[in-house]
């Protein structure tokens, strides 16, 4: 395979950064060399364990995303018989754990949960990018943060699901799809704190803003709660579960959120230069690719085309 | 080309994807509920 200049220098960078000797240096470049140009045939015929092949996210990251979710489901289902503690079918709801006044008891609880996670998060990964920053591993393009390279990635898969591209982009650890959906949470979940601590202490906030704006702010706020709470619903049952459960590939489920790793198969189709990294840092992985591409008979020297079905 | 799931792991599969279609209905219903609302 001839890499792109992207994926070149992503695998370049990758092995500086491991200090990569000459024989694995030598053995990465043979294995690059002999795979296929059609990544497809990549993607189709590794095998891989739906549990998960490949390292992706750290415990903490995992114990975050539970945290979320968990906090999440809670808040939404506590949160509508709130608002709506009027109606004749919230009653029941409220009655069942206790009254509305217990429901904002239990709803506020959560809240403070999910806040936590919030800064634990933010924590992990401002610690982890200082970490890898003085160890010399840090690569801005393995993050979340958004470059120009996602806006083309996104151009280039909207064409490959428009059938005007044969493959789909070489994209990188967090795909745009991702860090569109990651900073949406952290809008929302912003809109949501700064929202409910509104409610919570209005003095304070009246006390912090103008007095101009105080007079509107509650308005907007009571406003904002319930429909960013409704956008985060719609965006949560109908685009991410979606991506984790339904698309083809994934059903039923994702593993990655209990496991921490990622399908051979996914990683190929959707994060092909993490999985150059891949190559770089396991020994291991090279082993299955070249095992792979032998018994399929798939490496580009041979000239053959089309692995066994 | 995935290996199959192991019995064990297909109940935890499908119980989660029970529980996310669940949760969907509960969601459906805030949307009808908020959409709905007379305070707008």
């Amino acid at each position: 395979m001839k890499l792109s200049r992207e994926a070149r220098d992503v695998l370049e960078t990758s092995m500086l950064q491991n200090r990569v000797g000459a024989k694995d240096r030598d053995e990465i470049e043979t294995l690059v060399a002999i795979l296929p140009d059609d990544r497809v045939l990549l993607y189709k015929n590794v095998v891989s364990n739906p549990l998960g092949d490949l390292y992706r996210y750290s415990i903490h990251i995992r114990i975050q995303h539970m945290l979320t979710f968990v906090t999440f489901l809670m808040l939404a289902f506590t949160g509508l018989p709130i608002h709506f503690f009027e109606s004749f079918w919230a009653e029941p709801f409220n009655q069942v754990l206790g009254g509305v006044s217990v429901t904002r008891i239990i709803h506020r609880t959560i809240a403070v949960i999910m806040i936590v996670s919030m800064i634990y998060h933010v924590l992990t990964i401002t610690l982890g990018s200082w970490w890898r920053m003085r160890a010399g591993t840090f690569d801005i393009r393995r993050t979340i943060i958004p470059l120009w390279k996602d806006v083309r990635d996104f151009r280039e898969d909207l064409q490959y699901f428009a059938g005007k591209r044969k493959t789909r982009p070489e994209m990188d650890k967090f795909n745009y799809k991702q860090k569109i959906h990651y900073f949406a949470a952290a809008f929302g979940n912003t809109v949501m704190v700064v929202s409910g601590s509104s409610f919570l202490f209005p003095e304070l906030w009246a006390m912090i803003l103008p007095t101009s704006v105080a007079s509107h702010w509650q308005e907007l706020m009571r406003l904002s709660h319930p429909h960013e709470a409704l956008l985060a619903l719609l965006v949560i049952a109908f685009w991410h579960w979606y991506n984790v459960h339904l698309a083809p590939g994934r059903f039923p489920m994702q593993w990655t959120f209990l496991t921490g790793k990622i399908t051979r198969e996914h990683q190929i189709e959707e994060h092909f230069l993490e999985y150059l990294r891949n190559l770089v840092e396991q020994p291991a992985e090279r082993k299955a690719l070249q095992d792979m591409l032998e018994s399929r008979e798939l490496l580009a020297e041979t000239g053959r085309k089309g692995g066994k079905s | 080309m995935m290996t199959p799931l192991k019995p064990w792991q297909k109940v935890v599969a499908y119980s989660a994807l029970a529980l996310v279609g669940l949760w969907t209905l509960w969601g459906l219903f805030a949307i009808w509920v908020m959409l709905t609302d007379p305070r707008g």
